[in-house]
């Protein structure tokens, strides 16, 4: 169970906006400073260690340092003035817009007479979310934190944050829709952020692709069901023709064809998880719709230039 | 595991589906009716699909040895259907000598060609 995650902070020294905040980041080299008038803070979050939700209020000017965690940073704020990755890949935070901190190195942040809505994820629970739509792979994920965010992906985002501060406010938050709202925020991160390295072909993330992308999504979550061409044209509202030359245009095989090929690579993410002493080729090869290991032996080889017993014992 | 072999296709499939698909077409041919049967089997790739194979009085079909796999394809439901169907069209006594014969290879058993057993309730033909 990920531990309970609530923090509330608040002064008008300058001293105990530095001490106070930067351990929550981790922060080196943070420093405060007055703006006009009185210079004063407010921080509260509230949540878990997978995902927790948080405002920071700032009247004066904070910069400093902050390390790769292990967690992504989304933030927004309604007023003032923010500069994320200060000297590097630098971003002005407009008003309203959702930005990521990068996530896998330093960087440097300078704030000035801000309100900010922060939204924690913790990197394990959206590698899970990624894993079921396909867009995790063995390197794991990347963000990059420069990638323009779409108007709609913003206010899905802002959207599924806004259903967990509803359900926060109405009383104690029962741990099934608790786990459900985690997941919807982690997924509509998912689409506002798309990872760089993610399993989804480029082709997909054009405007116009949106059905084949909600359709491939769907593959990808329930590869390990028997699917069928109809229920796959179920999907995207077109006949079963209709969604095959879809998949062909843009992907250039059949969607049944594509399934495959989701599977095969989930037999070999499996396969890379598996312990070898207590897991056989043949049990995840049944497990992902193989009848023949013989066969199965010689598709994945092709494909991944080694046998799957190989995979295997190499996961060890 | 089996071929059954259909004019010039193979379709592989394991040994109880196998036996019991010829046992239903012995039935159907003897009755002069006429079936279509899905079959298990694995693609080139080994991905599991189906085959649907017509059954009668026209159809020579033929089943044949395939080398063994780790994973058989086996289907309960389907063998008890077909056996089921071919009881129905009066045709038990090919279920009997089916079951023997893929019976006896499953455990192995040492084959004795000289005294082969045509099954306990065959002969009376």
């Amino acid at each position: 169970m990920p531990a309970r995650v609530r923090i509330k902070a608040a002064g008008t020294e300058l001293d105990a906006a530095r001490l106070e905040l930067a351990p929550l980041y981790e922060g080196t080299d943070w420093h405060a400073d007055v703006t006009t008038g009185t210079f004063g803070f407010r921080y509260a979050a509230a949540g878990d260690t997978d995902m927790s939700l948080r405002t920071s209020t700032i009247h004066g000017r904070i910069e400093g340092d902050i390390p790769p965690g292990d967690e992504y940073v989304v933030q927004w704020i309604t007023t003032g003035r923010a500069v994320v990755d200060v000297g590097r890949d630098e971003v002005q935070v407009e008003s309203g817009s959702p930005q990521l901190f990068p996530a896998d190195r330093p960087f440097r942040f300078a704030y000035e007479d801000y309100d900010q809505r922060i939204v924690h994820l913790s990197k394990s629970l959206v590698e899970s979310v990624a894993a079921e739509t396909g867009r995790l792979t063995s390197g794991g994920l990347r963000f990059d934190h420069t990638q323009p965010v779409t108007r709609q992906a913003a206010l899905d985002f802002r959207d599924a944050v806004s259903k967990v501060s509803a359900a926060a406010g109405a009383g104690p938050t029962p741990p099934l829709l608790w786990a459900e709202l985690k997941h919807s925020v982690a997924a509509s991160f998912l689409r506002l952020y798309e990872p760089q390295n993610g399993t989804l072909p480029r082709e997909l993330l054009l405007p116009g692709n949106a059905v084949l992308r909600d359709v491939v999504e769907y593959l990808h979550a329930h590869a390990h069901l028997p699917l069928t061409a109809t229920d796959i044209a179920q999907r995207t509202n077109l006949s079963v023709r209709g969604t095959q030359l879809l998949f062909q245009r843009v992907l250039g095989c059949s969607p049944l064809t594509y399934l495959r090929r989701i599977r095969l690579q989930r037999t070999r993410d499996e396969l890379l998880a598996s312990d070898p002493d207590v897991t056989s080729v043949a049990d995840v090869a049944r497990a992902w719709g193989f009848a023949h290991v013989g066969r199965f032996a010689g598709t994945y080889a092709d494909e991944f230039g080694e046998y799957p017993s190989a995979t295997l014992h190499r996961a060890a | 595991m089996k071929y059954i072999v259909y004019g010039e296709n193979r379709v592989m499939t394991g040994d109880e589906i196998a036996g019991a698909v010829l046992a239903y077409a012995a039935a159907l041919g003897q009755n002069g009716s006429t079936d279509i049967v899905d079959v298990p089997t694995a693609d080139d790739a080994g991905f599991a699909s189906t085959t649907e194979v017509l059954l009668g009085p026209a159809s020579q079909i033929m089943v044949e040895d395939c080398p063994d796999d780790e994973l058989e394809i086996e289907d309960e439901g389907l063998v008890a259907e077909l056996q089921r169907r071919a009881a129905a069209v009066g045709g038990a006594r090919f279920v009997d000598a089916a079951s023997a014969t893929s019976k006896q290879h499953l455990h192995d058993a040492p084959a004795d060609t000289d005294t082969d057993d045509p099954g306990p309730s065959s002969g009376s033909h």
